[in-house]
């Protein structure tokens, strides 16, 4: 991981310090007190040509994570970049929240700063706070520079990230022809002549798998079957060639031999687009083939991420542990241990400021209640822990 | 990539999509041909369709039959006519049936068939026209509420309870004094009415069950807008019930018309309920009369109870088909 | 070991209005008592069906075609589940055998407390047993399940997941059944509290020396809880031997390639197996192997034939014309 706001020219995707909180209370007067973090300050990047896989428990918030990546949701705080843009602004719907975005983020900063230190800054912050500069300082010039065709870079966004659903029966609309589910987004997006459209969606249904084209593309989704539907998922997620995919658990709802149909095509796919995926799942197992680098969730935060045979074959965090050895082996003759852990997943509604996971913990000191949460340390090359006892620091 | 002509593919895209339509209607008219309701509601509103159309081969028939040789009379009096027409052959209107007049006359000499005839498309036209408007009103009123959610939805359904908490009739009857009810007019204000009434309630609740689907959101991070989603995605998976419930409205804006025109309040110069109303007030719905009288309120009483059925037959005909839960393995 | 349950040829028809679907179609398999019987299978086809079959808790359209359920009633008379009456049938439902049902932790009443519809259920089918004994049981059984016995007094929605499961089981339990059937129990369960739960049934299992059926789709988790395994495709059992038989010997293709099929967070990782093709439609099954059609080593035989179960090996059975060799690899072509 490198600095802040340092973003190297080959990353698809940076999260940056992401928070997600939804009220937990409804208050007709007054503010709301209690929140639910969901997302609670996580940062992340996927690098062109790899995958990452977000795994946790239900509840950890992985698949909020997922969806503000998508504009389903807005962030709290934090930053995203898609390929070196700041694409924060972009997911908020509101035009005053993206204002007061760039104020805080950028403008506070940048105001104080003479001509000179501006241009000294490194990065993508650094691009922004030489345009500042060459802006003349000007605070709304600067705004409206930033903001400027926000619909339709909101648009363009929505291009290059798209989302593969879990649910194959309920994400395509039933009463729509599958042609005009994976013709949609084209739709939406104005691109292509009638004709054009009909042959990218003959195109992509047969590099999913669905064969000859001609017969599946003005069936209705309930004449599919699960596995086939899915693929059809996976053709509209593709159809206007995005730089990065989110998928939400796409196999956990299909057969095991369907399954690893899906995986496989998924991961050809991936090489032939030259795309990357955030690959959100509770199977270890499966997030194991499909992305080289893994993310462990635990109540809205990281603890642990790294290279996925790595974290899998040497786990370091106690939840990661734990995890691991709860997961039944397809091996009547391989005997697996107790996962060492007790008592069960807390809500997250205004966690106490200690380390999250300090109840459960079998680790843990004195220190991990008095601490804040601990940060994310780089224990070994490219193996990140959050956690004061791993990572000797427990005073 | 695979290889394809691309003549293939182009050709046959619209005949495949043509036949796979067709197939899926053939199915849906076979699941609606099993129960016995629906074919009989729509049976009578196709005979009462063909009732209205041939209207007016009507009085041409009869003119050869019974006027060949009064043609004059014919042309004078034109007896047929639903509105001014009078039979002067005949010394005592009302006149019962007879051939001439096969559901007799009322009392200022006109031929009840042939009000009954000329009346019908008026019927259909004002049912369906309410009926559209409430349907058009409600399933976007209904749609947009379930989707934004909120103070739009807070301030429909507020609305809809006012609008259902006052006696549209009632409306109706304070409406006659200021503005003239004629047939159109009236079909807008019932629709409009209606419109806002109960069927956004259960649109929008229909529309909710769509919009927590998960392809609503595929739709939604695929960069369409509210509008789009709204028009594309929700609507047409609560049109089924739309329509529906359109064949219901069909049933409450006829007979509405019938009681407004009943009491007189309506400025339409003919419909059922005008044929009923003329018969109250010459007086021949009283005591005996109501008996003896009989061919002034039945054909047109029957017309309006028949119509009214079948459309609600209709509609309960096509609740296997819009809810798919409800069919029989 | 005592034969608790023996089922010859069993077969139930759904019928619908295009024809019967053939869910269960020539099921048979012995149920010693203390042992873990597993069967695997996918969606469709027809492993629910069976354990609704054998405890007679069938829809209106299903219909009865042929076999026998075997049930040892403890007076050495084995007596046919399928010839009973209704009524008669009612003494051996939840108290010879009773079921977890699938999503079971959707089946509490959420407007009752936990411990009364725990009671209801003993008191249903013992009704001279007064409620204060009831209750008590119900008090064992949740300590036996892990719950703690204050719980009883509340209602579903004050209870996690992992709870509601344990309460259900301990209401499949509450009339001492000789055995259980439970269908995918742990499938919408988080994986830690997964494991405790798995943990938790075997123990109670080998504590009451209890039998039991467990139906999932999930291999690992069927490897761990199953003495024996029964793999299901179409309707049929194609393959039932030990657990390590299954999983180190198979010698159905499709238990091959199920296998082989599952990704594993241990040891190497190996390049998975696809299935090509779906499940046949069970309206109309293909009239040799019903396999035939996704198998790599199918031939005209097995398009003409079905083939025929038979026990290959000592307590193995088996319907192949070719089964896997030992040591052999097959390959599935998938696209």
């Amino acid at each position: 991981m490198q600095n802040e706001s340092v973003v190297a020219t080959d990353t698809i995707l940076k999260v940056e310090n992401l928070r997600k909180l939804f009220p937990a209370e409804r208050r007709l007067f007054g503010s709301v007190r209690y929140f639910v973090h969901a997302v609670d300050d996580i940062s992340f990047e996927i690098i062109r040509g790899d995958s990452l896989a977000l795994v946790g428990e239900s509840g950890c918030g992985k698949t909020t994570t997922g969806k503000i990546l998508v504009g389903l949701y807005e962030p709290t705080s934090g930053k995203v970049f898609v390929e070196q843009e700041d694409v924060t602004p972009l997911l908020y719907e509101g035009e005053s929240s993206a204002r007061k975005y760039i104020e805080s983020t950028y403008l506070e900063k940048f105001l104080s700063m003479s001509e000179g230190d501006l241009k000294r800054i490194e990065g993508v912050e650094g691009l922004y706070a030489q345009r500042f500069a060459d802006l003349g300082k000007n605070r709304s010039k600067f705004i409206e520079e930033f903001l400027k065709d926000r619909r339709e870079r909101v648009g363009q966004l929505r291009r290059r990230v798209q989302m593969i659903f879990q649910d194959p029966y309920e994400s395509l609309n039933p009463r729509m022809t599958i042609y005009d589910i994976v013709a949609e987004p084209m739709n939406i997006h104005d691109v292509g002549t009638i004709k054009e459209r009909e042959e990218r969606v003959a195109d992509i249904l047969a590099s999913v798998g669905l064969t000859p084209p001609e017969t599946f593309m003005f069936r209705f989704p309930h004449e599919l079957s699960g596995g086939q539907r899915q693929r059809v998922a996976i053709a509209r997620a593709l159809i206007l060639n995005p730089s990065f995919v989110v998928a939400d658990e796409p196999t956990s709802m299909l057969d095991v031999s369907i399954r690893t149909g899906i995986m496989k095509l998924m991961m050809k796919l991936a090489q032939d687009y030259n795309m990357s995926y955030l690959y959100i799942t509770h199977d270890l197992a499966v997030a194991r083939y499909m992305s080289n680098n893994i993310a462990v969730m635990y109540l809205g935060k990281i603890v642990e991420t790294g290279a996925t045979e790595e974290v899998l074959h040497h786990p370091l965090h106690p939840y990661t542990k734990a995890l691991l050895t709860a997961v039944p082996i397809p091996d009547p003759e391989e005997k697996r241990g107790e996962p060492n852990i007790k008592g069960s997943v807390p809500k997250p509604i205004n966690p106490p400021k200690r380390c999250r996971f300090y109840n459960r913990c079998p680790y843990a000191v004195e220190h991990c209640e008095k601490s804040d949460h601990p940060p994310l340390k780089e224990v070994s090359p490219g193996h990140w822990v959050a956690c004061y006892v791993v990572s000797g620091n427990a005073g | 990539m695979t290889e394809r002509s691309e003549t293939i593919v182009q050709e046959s895209l619209w005949k495949i999509r043509l036949k796979l339509w067709l197939k899926e209607f053939k199915r849906n008219w076979a699941l609606f041909r099993e129960r016995k309701i629906a074919i009989f509601g729509l049976s009578v509103i196709i005979f009462f369709a063909v009732f209205g159309i041939i209207y007016p081969l009507y009085p041409t028939i009869m003119k050869n039959v019974f006027w060949k040789d009064d043609i004059i009379s014919y042309e004078t009096f034109t007896p047929y006519d639903p509105i001014i027409g009078f039979d002067p052959n005949i010394f005592d209107h009302p006149s019962p049936p007879s051939l001439v007049h096969p559901l007799g006359t009322d009392p200022l000499g006109r031929d009840v068939l042939s009000m009954v005839m000329y009346s019908t498309p008026r019927e259909f036209v004002l049912g369906i026209t309410a009926a559209l408007i409430t349907v058009v009103i409600g399933t976007i009123i209904g749609a947009s509420s379930a989707y934004y959610g909120g103070v739009v939805d807070t301030f429909f359904m507020r609305l809809a309870d006012i609008v259902m908490l006052f006696p549209s009739l009632a409306i109706l009857m304070v409406l006659s004094a200021f503005i003239e009810l004629s047939l159109f007019r009236l079909a807008l204000i019932i629709g409009i009415l209606a419109g806002f009434g109960s069927i956004t309630i259960v649109l929008k609740a229909q529309a909710l069950t769509v919009k927590v689907r998960p392809f609503i959101e595929a739709a939604k991070s695929t960069g369409a807008s509210d509008a789009y989603i709204i028009l594309k995605h929700i609507i047409p998976n609560i049109l089924p019930l739309s329509f529906l419930y359109m064949m219901l409205n069909v049933t409450g804006a006829i007979f509405t018309e019938a009681v407004l025109s009943f009491l007189g309040l309506a400025n339409i110069r003919m419909s059922w309920g005008v044929i009923i109303h003329m018969a109250e007030s010459s007086g021949y719905l009283m005591g005996s009369s109501i008996g003896t009288y009989w061919w002034l309120w039945v054909p047109a009483g029957a017309c309006i109870t028949l119509l009214c059925s079948a459309f609600y037959f209709l509609g309960r005909g096509l609740e296997e088909i819009v809810n798919p839960r409800l069919r029989k393995r | 070991m005592l034969v608790l349950l023996s089922v010859k040829n069993l077969k139930m028809h759904y019928k619908t209005k295009m024809g019967y679907v053939r869910a269960v179609d020539g099921i048979s398999f012995d149920l010693d008592s203390g042992e873990g019987l597993g069967i695997v299978g996918e969606s469709g086809c027809g492993k629910t069906s069976v354990s609704m079959t054998i405890l007679r808790l069938l829809p209106d359209n299903a219909e009865f075609k042929g076999g026998e359920v075997l049930f040892d009633n403890e007076n050495g008379e084995p007596v046919n589940l399928v010839s009973l009456a209704e009524s008669e049938m009612r003494r051996y439902r939840w108290k010879g055998i009773s079921m977890i049902f699938q999503a079971a932790m959707n089946s509490l009443n959420p407007v009752y407390k936990v411990g009364d519809q725990i009671v209801e259920a003993i008191q249903n089918h013992f009704p001279d047993t007064p409620t204060d004994v009831a209750k008590k049981k119900v008090a064992e059984l949740f300590k036996l399940v892990g719950l703690d016995p204050t719980r009883m007094e509340q209602y579903p929605h004050q209870y996690s997941g992992g709870m509601k499961q344990r309460a259900v089981i301990a209401m499949a339990l509450s009339c001492d059944p000789r055995i259980i059937i439970a269908d995918e129990p742990t499938t919408a369960l988080d994986v830690i509290v997964q494991d405790r739960i798995l943990r938790e049934i075997r123990a109670i299992q080998k504590k009451l020396n209890m039998a039991m059926i467990y139906i999932s789709h999930d291999i690992a988790v069927i490897a761990e809880v199953s003495d024996r395994i029964a793999v299901m495709y179409a309707g049929k059992f194609v393959e039932l031997a030990d657990s390590v038989t299954i999983f180190k010997r198979p010698m159905h293709p499709y238990t091959y390639g199920l296998m082989h099929a599952f990704p594993s967070v241990t040891g190497k990782k190996v390049d998975l197996v696809t299935i090509p093709g779906e499940p046949p439609d069970l309206l109309a099954p293909p009239r040799g192997c019903r396999f035939y059609p996704r198998c790599p080593k199918g031939d005209k035989l097995c398009e003409e034939k079905d083939p025929e179960y038979v026990e290959v090996d000592k307590g193995h059975f088996l319907a192949c014309h070719h089964p896997v060799q030992p040591g052999e690899v097959v390959q599935f072509n998938a696209e």
